[in-house]
């Protein structure tokens, strides 16, 4: 009995090349491992994507990434290809004192670097390097000109054929181990289903240790996706994404949580309108809370933004006006 | 395990380190970005807004 490869003495050798059907007989052990990435590949299931994107379809239709307060101007200058730098002021806000922040990133195919600086001369610094297809670590610096409120996050992200892990670590510190690290893993589990988890463990002292767990489920079908996330025992998260047609798309989130004798429910309806010229996201939700993005591209290169968000159960509002420039 | 002049050294050099980036992370993108970029960019293109 030939082997076609010569044979390599490893653990991971024995997972073979997947499409290709082992030699060796399935009844020896030491074959298992290329025999189990044979009949996984046969069953062709998809990437299922990355755990922190796990809710983003339902997400993008909401508008609280696109919130704003008060006036911002965002000038993007693309000086190359792969270099581009970024303006943004921000003035009149209720919740943020104004201020400016200046951009730069520099992308190629296999590294990202990006830096941004505010007028307080907060840094946050983001270097992502792909190291190939299935593999990418990511180094995110947060140094801020107070002293001791600094961040250091590093991760590392593994994309296999029909599954995914990431592992972060957040101000690591190797001399006595504390720090903030986080395991997760999704798993495709049918061309339609997946399903994962998540570890956290917080060491914020040498003798403190907290340990938290949660699950997740996402299922796609032809023009939805439903996902569901149970942190513990104490809260749930489960979001459903509709796309109606190539313009509207609606999602719905419901988050409950149940700590400490408290009970809490709040859902959410968010719609994202697409016109030819414009963008539209509308967003409701049972704390009598309403919001709206609205950006409109008037010209290449120039867009204009609105953005209005209503409680009407605290009585309070916050309006904001923008524009961005592309030069 | 780590003896305690190692431990100052090291808080040392990472003190260091982090002011290095917080000053020369920026420019070093700048610095990347002009010379590395195809076609290469004038300096003027990164202030003024018109050009």
């Amino acid at each position: 009995m030939a082997a076609t490869n010569p044979p390599i003495y490893s653990p991971l050798a024995s997972f073979g090349l997947k499409d290709q059907k082992p030699t060796g007989n399935p009844y020896n052990p030491l074959t298992w491992g290329s025999w189990f990435s044979y009949q996984k590949s046969k069953l062709n299931l998809p990437n299922p994507g990355k755990f922190e994107r796990l809710h983003a379809e339902s997400k993008d239709c909401s508008c609280s990434a696109y919130l704003f307060d008060g006036a911002q101007a965002n000038i993007i200058k693309e000086l190359s290809a792969n270099f581009h730098v970024q303006h943004q002021f921000s003035l009149g806000s209720q919740v943020m004192p104004s201020m400016y922040n200046f951009m730069s990133g520099y992308m190629t195919e296999k590294t990202m670097a990006q830096g941004t600086m505010d007028n307080d001369l907060n840094l946050n610094a983001v270097v992502r390097h792909a190291w190939n297809a299935h593999s990418a670590t990511k180094v995110v610096a947060q140094i801020t000109s107070t002293p001791g409120q600094s961040m250091l996050q590093v991760d590392q992200d593994i994309n296999g054929s029909d599954y995914s892990i990431n592992i972060k670590a957040m101000n690591p510190n190797p001399l006595e181990w504390t720090g903030l690290y986080m395991a997760n893993y999704l798993q495709s589990v049918t061309p339609n289903l997946a399903l994962g988890s998540e570890i956290v463990l917080q060491r914020p002292t040498a003798d403190m240790e907290e340990t938290a767990m949660s699950f997740v489920g996402k299922y796609t079908g032809a023009d939805y996706v439903a996902t569901a996330t149970f942190q513990g025992l104490n809260a749930l998260q489960a979001t459903y994404y509709q796309r109606i047609n190539e313009k509207v798309e609606f999602g719905a989130e419901l988050n409950l949580m149940s700590q400490n004798g408290r009970r809490d429910g709040v859902a959410t309806v968010s719609g994202k309108f697409d016109f030819r010229q414009a963008t539209f996201r509308g967003q409701i939700d049972t704390t009598g809370r309403v919001s709206a993005v609205l950006e409109e591209k008037m010209a290449p290169g120039f867009s204009f933004l609105i953005s209005g968000d209503l409680d009407h159960m605290k009585g309070q509002s916050k309006f904001g006006v923008g524009i961005m420039l592309s030069a | 395990m780590v003896s305690e002049s190692t431990k100052e050294t090291l808080l040392k050099v990472f003190d260091l380190t982090k002011k290095t980036v917080h000053y020369a992370f920026i420019p070093a993108i700048i610095y990347i970005g002009m010379t590395h970029s195809n076609p290469r960019p004038s300096w003027l293109k990164l202030i003024s807004p018109l050009a």
